[in-house]
């Protein structure tokens, strides 16, 4: 599916189609969900943000003017979504970080080579999560999603010299804080 | 060569990223500087832990239902596909933690402002029936301190003492308009409510 079949899809949908809407969150349930996640690290909460996102699109939809692509406009929504229950949670505190990291397991994994791998798969986790949310955003961007730094640009609305910046600070501090908790 | 210009060579030397002469050029520029080693090597052992970061889990068949889910909800459903005790526990925390806070303050506020006890109000209430003077009191108000009864009990004395209900609106204006004798029987029975 490319730009302008998206951009045929809003117009459908626009126009009263429903299954127009269905296509276009088949297309973009696991990219978005993925997003969300990687900022989000708890399942229930980062499946509800990203309900929340697709509900959101459901009812901007309308005001969608095509000046940026679908993909575009809908991280945006997840990532603002997204730093919004990160916000909400930071006044709670109640989660714990990665509850349920779970090893696709294959044979060559011993249980303790196991263990230590949970273990700093947490820690990573842990570091991003205490990434500036400048940094994190355009970490999540650009290292997990392997956006582009122009796209990346476009999706938070900022110069490319800056999210360079941002990326190089992001990795760095997510590097310390894995050789202080070695 | 700017400060953005570098970061993005370092990083992309550590990634693994950098065409060969741009990689040939970064290692020239780190034998000259051990400061620009040491971080080029925070940086590498950055994306080589990330390369063993362990896939976060997804429940089974989460994406085939997903949009049945969202559908739902759009359709003024919330039904959600499983039931999640930590999701409950999240629903309940806010309220149980506000109420907690509503009846500490309410225990608080009790703890340090006496008052007519309930039962007393009711008798006082009782007396009213048999045309006696009703009164409530606390230590720092001529009434008691629950705006209801204070209500009830301005209208009821103003009734009692004769006086038109559309010329006070307070306790202290009915107990302005009584007569001297009456307003010592009021205090009078006042102190007796108090002491029992």
């Amino acid at each position: 599916m490319n730009q302008s079949d998206e951009l045929q899809l809003i117009k459908d949908f626009n126009n009263g189609n429903e299954q127009a809407y269905n296509q276009l969150v088949l297309r973009y349930k696991e990219k978005i969900y993925w997003i969300v996640r990687r900022m989000i690290p708890d399942h229930d909460d980062a499946d509800d943000v990203t309900q929340n996102v697709f509900i959101k699109a459901y009812h901007s939809l309308s005001s969608f003017k095509g000046d940026s692509s679908f993909y575009t406009w809908i991280y945006r929504i997840a990532i603002n979504l997204s730093l919004n229950e990160i916000r909400r949670k930071k006044v709670r505190k109640t989660f714990a970080i990665d509850e349920d990291i779970h090893q696709i397991r294959s044979l060559d994994d011993h249980p303790l080579e196991l263990l230590e791998k949970e273990e700093r798969t947490k820690q990573i986790h842990e570091a991003i999560e205490r990434l500036p949310e400048k940094q994190k955003k355009v970490f999540v961007l650009r290292y997990y999603e392997e956006l582009p730094y122009e796209e990346i640009a476009k999706i938070l609305k900022t110069s490319v010299g800056g999210l360079k910046a941002n990326y190089f600070h992001a990795v760095k501090k997510i590097g310390v804080y894995l050789k202080h908790e070695r | 060569m700017n400060a953005n210009e570098l970061h993005e060579l370092l990083i992309g030397y550590a990634e693994g990223t950098l065409s060969p002469d741009r990689k040939t050029d970064v290692e020239r520029m780190l034998l000259n500087s051990p400061e620009l080693q040491s971080e080029v090597e925070l940086l590498h052992s950055v994306f080589q832990e990330l390369n063993t970061e362990v896939e976060r889990s997804v429940p089974n068949h989460y994406f085939t239902n997903f949009l049945p889910r969202l559908r739902d909800k759009l359709e003024g459903g919330s039904v959600h596909s499983y039931w999640s005790f930590k999701k409950l526990l999240h629903m309940l925390y806010q309220p149980a933690l506000a109420m907690l806070i509503v009846v500490s303050f309410y225990g608080l506020y009790h703890s340090f402002s006496p008052e007519v006890s309930q039962s007393s109000i009711y008798t006082l209430v009782k007396e009213f029936e048999q045309s006696e003077i009703i009164v409530a009191i606390d230590e720092t108000s001529l009434f008691t301190a629950n705006t209801a009864e204070n209500i009830m009990e301005t209208k009821l004395t103003g009734e009692l003492f004769g006086i038109d209900p559309t010329v006070y609106q307070t306790e202290n204006e009915v107990f302005a308009m009584l007569e001297e004798q009456d307003a010592e029987q009021v205090v009078e029975r006042i102190q007796k409510t108090g002491n029992q």
